[in-house]
């Protein structure tokens, strides 16, 4: 007698969890706003990578506190930033990996400040 | 406040972060943005390596598994075969080969100097290096039939009068040309930061095209290929791997076409020069088992093991310097080394480079030593360590296509681009000059399933490789199966490696 219950439970568990996992990978696309300081061209060690999922909505925020250039690889976006009001980097995350984000200042030299990694659903 | 998306070519920024001298290290040309495997996945993978290694193992002790080693289809006989293998279409694909060479060096010399607007660096290092890789191990050794300095040595041949080499290869040279011009090769891949500037491309097209024919002028075209060649020695061990084999069965053909070629048995495997003399009734292009060829190693000299440990170091040292464990150490090397000024980077790759392939034929060396011991000692070290390199090259393979699939995949793409202007000259040849990569081509989960499997599937040909090299080479059943129990700890030490790498997360050096 217990056991058909218990059956009954273990099958209605798996179904809901088949439920979540179909949820998941039905998911809408999430906002994601994240802010980024740059203070004398690098990021705090806690912004170096920054984490989304894939077909989020991402609006990368940039503050600096001196001109440089931005790029971020992969999906090819170019800024230019100044201190004063944030600009912002807006794109769909469609594809997975991996993407460097770099820096370019006045004088030519370049670094890595940060990656963005896409991870899939 | 609205984002700008610039569409512009990747060439600008490509122009700025490749010819800047900036990153120490990174494999020949443009990215990988490859998301490192998740720690469940490398576990499984792991384990899945150990336990197969033993079901191999339990398949050798309780029984005597048929090595099917020497099971082959002669494609030949089937018309399809004879066209794809016909004279007239091996010379259309050299004639190719050759023009192809040209555009490259003309696009060196004349074309645009950035590196992503000119076709020459992709070509040589994404289409030519890493796509020939692929080619040689999973189809065959299509470089021994299409390589254009051999077609044009043979051109010329033609035209002055085919003369006798003017020495005879010294056996005691070996493979050691081979080694020494890899080592400059691999170099000039993963440390020197010319190597995306055409115009030096060029230089060195020019200086190894002089080194290549004064070899073969020397030596005889096949004997140089086969030992002093850096890329048909690395192609041709890799091609030990694929599936397919050309074959001459004529022992006096194989003698004439040059003493490197004839095998233990006569015949002559995967020798363009004599597969292209012999007669028709004596060629086979066969098909087989992967990883068939690499059981036959009794043509392997000590230069040769050093040749192979090379070439399987320098792929993990490319994967390695992509880890932030290198990173860390280049950081800490260049904060100790400042008298040596901005020649550090250089530097310490290159050393990094030179003591990869002494750890690891040192550590090859010890196990080999393991092996014989272990067996009873029937066979020295040295003999150990030139019949089982080979079984360690399904390992590199598969890191290889692991380590290069999405490169391949995105950067390749590249090509499509540059086809129409390939000299970066304004052009649109064929309408796609503008074409933009997709980088979303594959996913995330399917690159690393496909990479997981390339190992696991990778380790499991070399633990039952070595496996049936020791029973034909131990004297007794007992012996053999001894003597694989310290090389399985080696194999299982090297797939981890390989899945430790593609765990990692890729950082920029510097």
């Amino acid at each position: 007698m217990n056991r058909p219950g218990r059956l009954r439970r273990a099958g209605l568990s798996v179904l809901a969890g088949l439920c979540i996992l179909a949820a998941g990978a039905g998911a809408v696309a999430e906002p994601r706003v994240i802010d980024l300081a740059l203070r004398d061209g690098t990021l705090p060690a806690d912004r170096r990578v920054v984490r989304v999922q894939q077909g989020d909505d991402i609006t990368l925020r940039w503050t600096t506190d001196r001109p440089l250039t931005l790029h971020l690889h992969g999906y090819d976006i170019e800024e230019k930033l100044v201190p004063g009001p944030p600009v912002v980097m807006r794109f769909t995350a469609r594809a997975t990996g991996r993407f460097p984000i770099e820096t370019h200042d006045a004088s030519g030299a370049e670094r890595t400040v940060g990656y963005l990694e896409v991870h899939p659903r | 406040m609205t984002a700008r998306r610039h569409w512009t070519p990747l060439a600008a920024w490509a122009v700025l972060a490749l010819s800047a001298p900036r990153s120490a290290l990174a494999h020949g040309i443009g990215q990988r943005y490859d998301l490192p495997i998740p720690l469940w996945l490398w576990v499984t993978a792991a384990a899945a390596a150990v336990a197969l290694s033993f079901a191999i193992i339990g398949l050798f002790v309780t029984a005597s598994p048929g090595v099917r080693g020497d099971w082959r289809v002669n494609l030949l006989r089937l018309p399809a075969g004879r066209l794809l293998a016909d004279g007239r279409t091996r010379a259309a694909a050299r004639a190719v080969a050759v023009a192809l060479l040209a555009l490259i060096l003309v696009a060196c010399l004349l074309g645009d100097q950035s590196p992503t607007r000119n076709i020459a660096p992709t070509a040589i290092w994404v289409a030519w290096w890493v796509g020939f890789a692929y080619l040689s191990a999973l189809v065959g050794n299509l470089w021994a039939v299409t390589n254009p300095w051999s077609a044009i040595f043979g051109w010329g041949q033609a035209l002055l009068g085919s003369r006798r080499a003017a020495l005879r290869y010294p056996a005691w040279l070996g493979a050691w040309p081979a080694v020494m011009l890899f080592v400059a090769f691999a170099w000039i891949e993963l440390v020197f930061t010319g190597r995306t500037i055409p115009a030096q491309l060029g230089v060195l097209i020019i200086g190894y095209s002089l080194l290549t024919w004064t070899g073969m002028a020397l030596f005889g075209r096949t004997a140089w290929l086969r030992q002093g060649d850096p890329f048909g020695v690395a192609f041709g061990v890799l091609a030990r791997f694929a599936p397919t084999e050309i074959r001459v069965t004529d022992r006096d053909a194989c003698r004439r076409c040059g003493h490197a070629c004839p095998g233990p048995d006569g015949s002559c495997v995967d020798c363009g020069e004599c597969f292209d003399r012999a007669s028709p009734s004596r060629r086979e292009w066969n098909l087989r088992p992967f990883g068939a060829g690499l059981l036959e190693s009794g043509d392997i000299s000590p230069s040769m093991v050093v040749f192979v440990l090379l070439l399987l170091s320098t792929v993990t040292f490319d994967g390695f310097t992509a880890t932030p464990a290198w990173s860390r150490l280049e950081r800490a090397l260049y904060a100790s080394l400042i008298p040596l000024g901005e020649a550090r980077l250089t530097l310490i790759g290159t050393l990094g480079l030179l003591v990869f392939p002494v750890v690891f034929l040192l550590v090859y060396l010890l196990f080999a030593r393991g092996m014989a011991w272990a067996a009873g000692d029937p066979l020295s070290t040295a003999t150990v360590a030139r019949r089982f390199v080979l079984s360690l090259v399904p390992i590199a393979i598969a890191y290889h296509l692991a380590h290069y699939f999405t490169y391949l995949l995105i950067q390749g793409q590249l090509m499509i681009r540059l086809v129409s202007d390939p000299l970066g000259l304004g052009w649109d040849l064929f309408g796609t000059a503008r074409y933009r990569p997709d980088i979303g081509i594959v996913g995330a989960r399917f690159v690393w399933y496909t990479a997981v499997i390339a190992i696991v599937l990778g380790h499991v040909i070399a633990v039952y490789v070595a496996h049936a090299v020791a029973l034909r080479e131990f004297p007794d059943r007992r012996a053999a199966l001894r003597s694989q129990l310290p090389m399985l700890v080696l194999m299982v030490g090297y797939t981890a490696v390989s899945l430790w790498i593609i765990a990692q997360p890729i950082v920029e050096s510097r």
